[in-house]
C-alpha cells in the first residue's frame, strides 16, 4: 500500500464529503417523505450557513465550547496524575481498579437528572458530566502508556542514582505523552458529543444543544435541528483535525499505528 | 505495538503467583466493602432526598426487579418486561454495529484512498450527538423497537468502524507481500491475514462500542413511542420525582455495564491472547 | 525507546492552554442572588414554555405591567417545565411560568422541591386540546378508543389524567398510552404508528391542517372543563424571602390575564412574537382560559383527580401551597 501524500488525502477527503452530501440531497429530493418532516440537504446546509451570522446562536456555541474546554481540561488534570500513580504503584492500582470498574460503565447520560438537581442547569452540570466521562480514556491510556516505557531507559537512570520521582518525570512521562495525547483526542470527541447531548436532554440553559432542543419544539423545526447537527458535526471534525495535527507535530517519532482507541468510552 | 499476538500461555507459575493473585482479589473485595460502608454512613448522616443510602437503593432495586419467584431466577414481572427487552435491543443494536463496523472497516482500511475518501465523513458522522437525530429517526423508522435498535446501531458503529479501519491499515506490508507470493485469493487474505492482524484494534473498538451501546440504550428509550425498558424506567421515575428509583436504575446500569465489559474482555483474551490489554 | 526530553516547543502551547482554561473558569457563571435590586427595579428570572400557556407572562412584559409593579423580568425559554426544575431548585431562576401542576405537585410530595403556586396560568378550554385520528381511521367513535394506542406528550401527566377522566365518565375503557413529543405526533399519526394523538394547540390545528385529521374527542369536555393545568410556580424559599416581589408578580400576571380574557386578539398578536406560531396560525387556534384570579377550589378538583388516578399518594390541599 503506497503512502498517500498529504495533499492527495485532503482532496480525497473533500471528494468524500461531496459524495455524501450528494447522496443525502438525492434522498431528500426524492420526495419519499414530506418536506417539512425531512428537508433536503441543501436547505439544511443553507440554514446552517445562515446561522453562522446569528449572534445569539454563536453565543450559544461559545457556551457549549466553554463547557467542553473546562470539562476536558479538568478531566486531563485529574486523569494524568491519577494514571501515573496507578501505573507506578501496582498495589494502589489493584485496590482502585474495583471502584473504577464499577464507576466507568455508568452511562453519563443517565446521571443527568441527578447531577442537574444538585448543580442546576448551567456550565457546572455540563462540566461535571464531561469530566466524569472523559477521565476514563485518558486514565487508561496513561496507564497503558506507562507500561510501554522502555525499561532500559528507566534502569539506566536508576543506575545513575536518580530517585523514583525523577525517573517518573524524566523518562516515563515523556514516553507516555503520545499515549496521553491519543487519549485526549478520544476524550475531546466524547466531550463535545456529551456537551451537546447534555444540553439537548436538559433542555434549559445556553448552548448549541439548547438551540437544537428548542428548534425541535416548533411545528416544522427539523431543518433547524439538522442545521444544528451540521454545526456539531463540523465542530467535531475541526477539533479532531486540530488534535491529530497537534499530535503529528509534537510526537513525530511515533508511528501511525498507535494505541489510540484503547480505554472505555462511557 | 501489538500485531497478531499469538496466545501466550502462562506456564504453570506455581503457588506463589496464585497466592498473589488471590491476595489481589481479597484486596479488591475489601476496598469495595469499605467504599460501600462509607457511602452508607455518609448518606445516613446527610439524610437528603437526593442521596438515599445504598441500603435503601438496593432495597428498591430488589423490590422492583428481583423479588420474583425462584423459578424465574427471582425476576419480577417488571424485570422481565423492562430489563429483558432493553438488553435485547442493546444486543441487537450492538450486534448490527459490530458486524457492519467490522465489514465496512476492513473494506475501507484495505485501500489508502478509500480511507482518505471516507475519513472526514466518518469523523463528522461520529461527532453527531444521538439525541439530535430523533426527528430523522421518527420519519424513517417505525415507532418502538425498530427505531430504538436503529438509533443504537447507527451511533455505535463508528468506534468499531474507525478502529477496524486503522487496524487493517496497520497490516505489516511484509506479510502482504508473502500473501502475494503464496497467491492467496482475497477471501483467504482477509481471513488469514487482515482479520488476525487487525483483531486487537477491532476489540478495542468493540469495547468502546459496547459501553457506548449501554448509553445509547438509555438514549433510545427517550425516543417517542417507548413503553418499557431500563432507560425508560429511569426517565419516567425522574419525571415523577421518584429519586429512589432513579438511583436503583443507575445501580442496575452500573452492574450491567460491569458484567458486559468483563464478558467482552474474557472473549478478547481467548481470541487475542494474554497480551497487554488495558482495563 | 531512547531517552528523550520533552520537545522545547511543548512548554509554550501548554502554558497558553493552561492560562486559557483558567481564564474561562474565571468568567464562569456566578449563581448569585438572582433577585437583585438595581435602579428601583427588582430583577426576576422566569423560565417559560413557548406555548399559549405563557401568553399572560409575555403580555405583562410587553405591556409594561411588570415595570409598573417595579419588576424587571427576564424570560428564558424551556422545552418542558420539568427541565427548569433543577434551575428553580438551585436558585438560577425564580419562577417557572406554564409549569405543569402534575409534575410540580409530585415533586412537592416526593420532597424534591418545596413548591409554592404564585398564580394560576391557564385552564382547559373547549378544543384547546383534542384527540385526533386520521381521516380514514377505523376508530369511528369514542367507545372505539378503549385499548387503542393514543399518543400523549408526557406519560402519566395532564393529558392522560384528563382523557382518563373523560373516558371514565363515559364508561369507556382506558386506551394504551405512548409518549411522543408534540412535534413528532404528526409524522407518527401519518404513518399509522399510533391510532390517535392527543395534541394541544398549536399542534392540534397544524395536524388537522396538514393531515386533514378528524377530531374524535374534545380534550376539554366534561368533567374536565375549566380544569387548571399549568401555572406560575416558585419555591417556598423565594416566596418567603421576597414576599413583596412575589405579590407584585402575581398582581401583574392577574392584570395580564384579565386583558387576555377580555381581548383574545391581544394574545393572538403576542403569540408569533415568542412562539414559532405564524400570524396566520395564531388567528385560527383555540386559546385556553386565562383566569384573572387564583381559585383554590378549582385546584382542588385537580388534586382530587390526581389522587383518584394514583398520581398522588396522599391527599393534598392546594390552598396550603398558594402564596397569599
Amino acid at each position: 500500500m503506497k503512502r498517500l501524500r498529504r495533499r492527495q488525502e485532503l482532496w480525497l477527503g473533500l471528494l468524500g464529503v461531496l459524495l455524501a452530501f450528494g447522496a443525502c440531497e438525492a434522498v431528500g429530493r426524492a420526495g419519499v417523505v414530506r418536506r417539512s418532516y425531512l428537508p433536503p440537504a441543501s436547505e439544511v446546509l443553507a440554514r446552517a450557513v445562515e446561522l453562522g451570522g446569528d449572534r445569539a446562536f454563536l453565543d450559544g456555541v461559545g457556551a457549549t465550547l466553554k463547557a467542553w474546554a473546562l470539562g476536558l481540561g479538568l478531566s486531563v488534570a485529574i486523569a494524568v496524575p491519577l494514571g501515573l500513580l496507578l501505573g507506578s504503584v501496582p498495589l494502589v492500582d489493584s485496590a482502585v481498579r474495583v471502584i473504577v470498574e464499577f464507576l466507568r460503565p455508568l452511562p453519563s447520560v443517565a446521571l443527568i437528572p441527578l447531577v442537574s438537581l444538585l448543580l442546576g442547569t448551567g456550565t457546572e452540570t455540563k462540566v461535571a458530566l464531561i469530566t466524569y466521562a472523559c477521565v476514563w480514556p485518558v486514565l487508561f491510556n496513561t496507564v497503558y502508556g506507562l507500561g510501554e516505557t522502555d525499561p532500559l531507559a528507566k534502569d539506566t537512570l536508576r543506575a545513575f542514582g536518580f530517585g523514583r520521582l525523577s525517573v517518573l518525570l524524566r523518562v516515563e512521562l515523556p514516553g507516555t505523552a503520545p499515549f496521553i495525547a491519543a487519549g485526549i483526542r478520544i476524550s475531546a470527541a466524547v466531550a463535545l458529543i456529551l456537551a451537546v447531548a447534555t444540553e439537548i436532554l436538559s433542555g434549559f440553559g445556553e448552548g448549541l444543544g439548547i438551540f437544537i432542543a428548542q428548534a425541535g419544539l416548533a411545528t416544522d423545526g427539523t431543518r433547524d435541528v439538522l442545521a444544528g447537527v451540521v454545526w456539531a458535526g463540523v465542530l467535531g471534525l475541526v477539533i479532531n483535525g486540530v488534535l491529530v495535527w497537534g499530535e503529528r507535530r509534537l510526537f513525530p517519532w511515533t508511528p501511525e499505528r498507535r494505541a489510540g482507541g484503547r480505554g472505555g468510552r462511557p | 505495538m501489538k500485531g497478531a499476538a499469538a496466545p501466550v500461555r502462562n506456564a504453570a507459575r506455581g503457588p506463589a503467583a496464585a497466592g498473589r493473585a488471590g491476595g489481589h482479589v481479597l484486596l479488591r473485595l475489601v476496598v469495595l466493602v469499605v467504599a460501600v460502608a462509607l457511602w452508607q454512613v455518609a448518606a445516613r448522616a446527610h439524610a437528603s432526598v437526593y442521596f438515599p443510602p445504598p441500603g435503601q437503593i438496593a432495597g428498591r432495586a430488589h423490590e422492583l426487579w428481583f423479588s420474583g419467584p425462584v423459578g424465574r431466577l427471582f425476576l419480577t414481572d417488571a424485570a422481565v418486561a423492562d430489563i429483558l427487552p432493553s438488553l435485547g435491543r442493546m444486543a441487537a443494536g450492538f450486534g448490527i454495529a459490530a458486524v457492519t463496523g467490522i465489514a465496512l472497516g476492513l473494506a475501507v482500511g484495505r485501500s489508502r484512498w478509500a480511507y482518505a475518501l471516507c475519513n472526514p465523513v466518518l469523523q463528522f458522522a461520529r461527532a453527531v450527538p444521538p439525541p439530535a437525530l430523533v426527528p430523522v429517526f421518527v420519519v424513517v423508522f417505525a415507532l418502538g423497537t425498530p427505531m430504538q435498535v436503529a438509533s443504537i446501531a447507527f451511533s455505535a458503529v463508528w468506534p468499531v468502524l474507525i478502529n477496524t479501519a486503522e487496524g487493517a491499515r496497520g497490516t505489516d506490508p511484509l506479510r502482504l507481500d508473502v500473501a502475494a507470493v503464496l497467491r492467496l485469493n482475497p477471501v483467504e487474505r482477509l481471513w488469514f491475514l487482515l482479520l488476525p492482524s487487525a483483531l486487537p484494534r477491532i476489540f478495542a473498538g468493540l469495547r468502546l462500542s459496547l459501553s457506548l451501546s449501554l448509553i445509547l440504550m438509555v438514549f433510545s428509550e427517550l425516543l417517542p413511542g417507548t413503553a418499557d425498558g431500563i432507560g425508560f424506567t429511569l426517565t419516567d421515575a425522574q419525571s415523577r420525582s421518584d429519586l429512589l428509583t432513579v438511583w436503583a436504575a443507575l445501580l442496575l446500569l452500573g452492574v450491567l455495564g460491569y458484567v458486559l465489559n468483563t464478558a467482552l474482555l474474557a472473549v478478547e483474551r481467548r481470541l487475542v491472547g494474554r497480551g497487554r490489554t488495558t482495563a | 525507546m531512547a531517552l528523550r526530553r520533552l520537545r522545547p516547543g511543548i512548554a509554550r502551547p501548554a502554558a497558553v492552554l493552561a492560562a486559557l482554561t483558567l481564564l474561562l473558569a474565571a468568567c464562569g457563571d456566578d449563581k448569585g442572588d438572582s433577585a437583585s435590586t438595581g435602579a428601583g427595579h427588582t430583577k426576576l428570572r422566569v423560565a417559560a414554555l413557548p406555548l399559549t400557556d405563557s401568553a399572560a407572562l409575555y403580555l405583562a412584559r410587553d405591556r409594561g405591567l411588570f415595570r409598573k409593579e417595579g419588576l424587571d423580568v427576564t424570560i428564558q425559554p424551556v422545552q418542558q417545565s420539568i427541565q427548569a426544575l433543577p434551575a428553580l431548585a438551585n436558585g438560577q431562576v425564580d419562577v417557572i411560568a406554564s409549569a405543569n401542576y402534575v409534575t410540580f405537585l409530585q415533586a412537592d410530595e416526593k420532597g424534591t422541591l418545596d413548591v409554592r403556586i404564585l398564580a394560576e396560568g391557564v385552564r382547559v378550554a373547549p378544543h384547546m386540546m383534542d384527540v385526533l385520528v386520521p381521516k380514514d381511521s377505523a376508530v369511528k367513535s369514542v367507545a372505539d378508543l378503549a385499548g387503542k394506542k393514543v399518543a400523549v406528550n408526557i406519560l402519566n401527566n395532564v393529558q392522560s389524567l384528563t382523557l382518563n377522566a373523560i373516558l371514565d365518565a363515559k364508561g369507556v375503557g382506558r386506551p394504551v398510552y405512548r409518549q411522543i413529543a408534540f412535534p413528532q405526533m404528526g409524522p407518527a399519526l401519518e404513518r399509522d404508528q399510533v391510532d390517535a394523538v392527543h395534541a394541544v394547540e398549536p399542534f392540534d390545528s397544524a395536524i388537522q391542517g396538514d393531515l386533514k385529521a378528524k377530531v374524535l374527542l374534545d380534550g376539554g369536555s366534561a368533567p374536565v372543563q375549566s380544569l387548571p393545568i399549568s401555572g406560575y410556580v416558585t419555591t417556598q424559599k423565594f416566596a418567603a424571602g421576597h414576599a413583596k416581589e412575589a405579590a407584585a408578580f402575581r398582581r401583574a400576571i392577574e392584570a395580564a390575564s384579565k386583558i387576555a380574557t377580555q381581548d383574545p386578539n391581544a394574545v393572538r398578536e403576542e403569540l408569533p412574537k415568542y412562539t414559532k406560531v405564524t400570524a396566520d396560525q395564531a388567528q385560527k387556534i383555540q386559546l385556553p382560559v386565562y383566569p384573572a384570579a387564583t381559585d383554590p377550589a378549582q385546584l382542588r378538583r385537580l388534586t382530587e383527580l390526581m389522587l383518584k388516578q394514583g398520581l398522588l399518594k396522599k391527599k393534598l390541599d392546594p390552598a396550603t401551597l398558594l402564596v397569599t
